[in-house]
């Protein structure tokens, strides 16, 4: 009996899925894979790996986990934990070369923000295809041998909203809880209900919340640059925080049972929550760029001439921002405002002809990208212009 | 994850932390040893044995899979050092340097960070790059060999990995039977270095040739 293990151990990263949880890099045979078996590849991150595997049942396939320090695919990936380094060694190591005749092999879509095709290609021989994001799209991706334009595009759905309320309630919970078990045991259970009820509030009713649902692409104005640790664009937080405090007044004043002093402590106590949760809200959401910071708000910049229409960047975008223009033989940026700042068509373009550009009108080289990958903190952006 | 990108700045201050400051006494020791002329240091990180090792004349080459610790070993390197820097993995070495490369490969703390296939097959590359009777210098975090000395280890570990991990993101994952690996891949024993409670060793060992069974 697998499942009721499984399922603990899925409840479980699900709540504490904010950290790594690494499992041996390997190669899994799914189903009774053949010498033609489609070869998959995924992170170390162990979530990820039983759910790929639960995705391919009744396939038959190969499926290599890379070692990339028990972190999911994308974050990994754009954090340089995912590039065509993890690859290459996870396909000198597995042995896989022996067990297959082609040279195929399928990476998840949001890999492409990490691993450069290129590299893997030219040190290995095996030829690289994006696959899918998600893996419950792979059987029909295998199936038909081709992506749709829905398979090729991150959502938020309900389900994944939940998982990440889970995954903040649940840790701030814990560290807050015990604090408060110390010495204020009775702020216990309202202190859990405050934070449960706030943040599945948040994620729950988020795509009906008033706020920008794709990030702006300017600093917030003045000395408000400053608040960019809080996000203060993300109305929807304060939104959530305002219901709450009204609600919790109307219920002390229908009650009449709270004096004016714990009404206080518990608004101002809710809003430490929200601001919590607001710190990364866009890094918990696959809907924005990842930072207000000024260096990072980027935009993509398509150089025409160098373009051939390969369409590479149509393939990787997870935004679907991107349509071929077939008779010319050029791609197009149709939806610039959808970007989220991957990177992964500039990783991918094999005539350079995409870069990111900062507010300030300086276009970052693709080949920076591919080597630092996204880790343009303020230090990196400036030591590298010098 | 946002913590892992400035992570990098502060791997040196989090393994000082760690080992307590003892790792500076282990680059000491480990570019003491190297024979050279013709040094690999593999995963080199921010330079600190490649460094050692150029002061004393050797000819070095550093190899990490990270660009922004050699970005910080660049910028620690005098200029006219004889040093060269190469982004790269330890499994991507036979794709740089052709067998009988080097004299002597350093490796402090990097073992740690592989896998048990990605360690095998970082040795067996060492193999080929290093010449007849090379050296390998390898010291790292180890498993201690008994039931006491493990629990000891993880009662002072544990509180000092979990502040070290919250500060820096650094951490690292001890090595099991490094010795037998060793052995495994064709690497003599020449000595051994550990601490008390036996969680790092320093180990030195000779590059054997493979006997004509086992090559063919």
């Amino acid at each position: 009996m697998r499942w009721p293990r499984d399922l603990l151990l899925d409840l479980l990263q699900t709540c504490l899925r904010v950290l790594p949880w690494p499992t041996e890099p390997r190669l899994i045979r799914v189903g009774h894979p053949g010498r033609e078996a489609p070869l998959l590849l995924t992170g170390n991150y162990d979530l990820t790996v039983r759910r790929v595997v639960r995705a391919l049942r009744g396939q038959d396939a190969y499926l290599l986990v890379a070692p990339t320090r028990g972190i999911n695919v994308w974050c990994s990936a754009a954090g340089g934990l995912l590039t065509a380094h993890q690859v290459i060694s996870i396909l000198r190591t597995s042995g896989i070369s022996e067990l297959v005749d082609h040279r195929r092999l399928i990476l998840p879509q949001l890999s492409a923000t990490g691993v450069e095709r290129k590299l893997v290609e030219q040190r290995t021989g095996w030829h690289v295809v994006f696959g899918p994001v998600y893996a419950r799209d792979l059987p029909a991706y295998l199936a038909e041998g081709r992506k749709t334009e829905a398979m090729r595009q991150v959502r938020f759905p309900l389900l994944e909203r939940l998982e990440m309320a889970l995954a903040w309630a649940f840790p701030v919970s814990v560290v807050g809880g015990l604090v408060l078990a110390i010495g204020w045991r009775h702020l216990l259970l309202p202190f859990l209900a405050m934070v449960w009820a706030v943040t599945f509030a948040l994620y729950l009713f988020f795509p009906w919340l008033p706020g920008p649902v794709e990030r702006a692409s300017r600093p917030p104005p003045g000395w408000t640059r400053y608040l960019v640790f809080f996000d203060p664009t993300m109305r929807r937080n304060l939104i959530v925080w305002l219901v709450w405090v009204l609600g919790l007044w109307g219920y002390a004043y229908g009650s009449g049972t709270w004096n004016l002093k714990s009404l206080i402590g518990w608004s101002l106590a809710s809003l430490f929550v929200v601001l919590l949760l607001s710190m990364d809200l866009a890094g918990s959401t696959p809907l924005y760029k990842s930072g207000l910071h000024e260096d990072r708000l980027l935009h993509i910049e398509l150089n025409q001439e160098a373009c051939r229409g390969r369409a590479m960047c149509w393939e990787v975008c997870p935004k679907n921002c991107y349509v071929i223009d077939t008779a010319r033989h050029k791609a197009v940026i149709a939806e610039p405002d959808a970007c989220v700042q991957c990177g992964a068509c500039v990783v991918q373009c094999p005539e350079d002809a995409l870069a990111f550009v900062t507010p300030a009108g300086q276009r970052l080289a693709p080949e920076m990208i591919r080597t630092y990958k996204l880790n343009l903190l303020g230090r990196r952006a400036a030591s590298i212009s010098q | 994850m946002r913590v892992l990108e400035s992570a990098s700045q502060r791997y040196d201050f989090g393994i000082r932390l760690l080992s307590l400051g003892h790792i500076e006494g282990v680059y000491d020791r480990v570019a003491q040893r190297a024979r050279g002329p013709e040094v690999l240091d593999l995963g080199c990180g921010t330079g600190n044995v490649a460094l050692r090792l150029a002061r004393r004349g050797l000819r070095v080459t550093g190899v990490d899979l990270s660009p922004e610790m050699l970005d910080r070993a660049r910028q620690k390197t005098p200029p006219g050092a004889p040093i060269r820097w190469l982004h790269a993995s330890a499994l991507e070495l036979i794709d740089h340097f052709p067998a009988d490369s080097f004299d002597t490969i350093t490796s402090v703390l990097l073992f740690s960070e592989l896998s048990e296939a990605e360690q095998a097959e970082t040795l067996r590359q060492c193999h080929r790059l290093l010449r007849a009777d090379g050296q390998l210098l390898v010291a790292d975090e180890v498993r201690p060999p008994t039931l006491a000395r493990r629990a000891l280890h993880h009662l002072v570990r544990l509180p000092l990995a979990a502040v070290t991990y919250l500060l820096t993101q650094t951490s690292t994952r001890p090595v099991r039977d490094l010795e037998a690996k060793l052995a495994a891949a064709h690497f003599a024993p020449l000595s051994r270095e550990g601490n008390r409670l036996g969680d790092f060793i320093l180990l030195e060992a000779q590059k054997q040739e493979v006997p004509d069974a086992v090559a063919a």
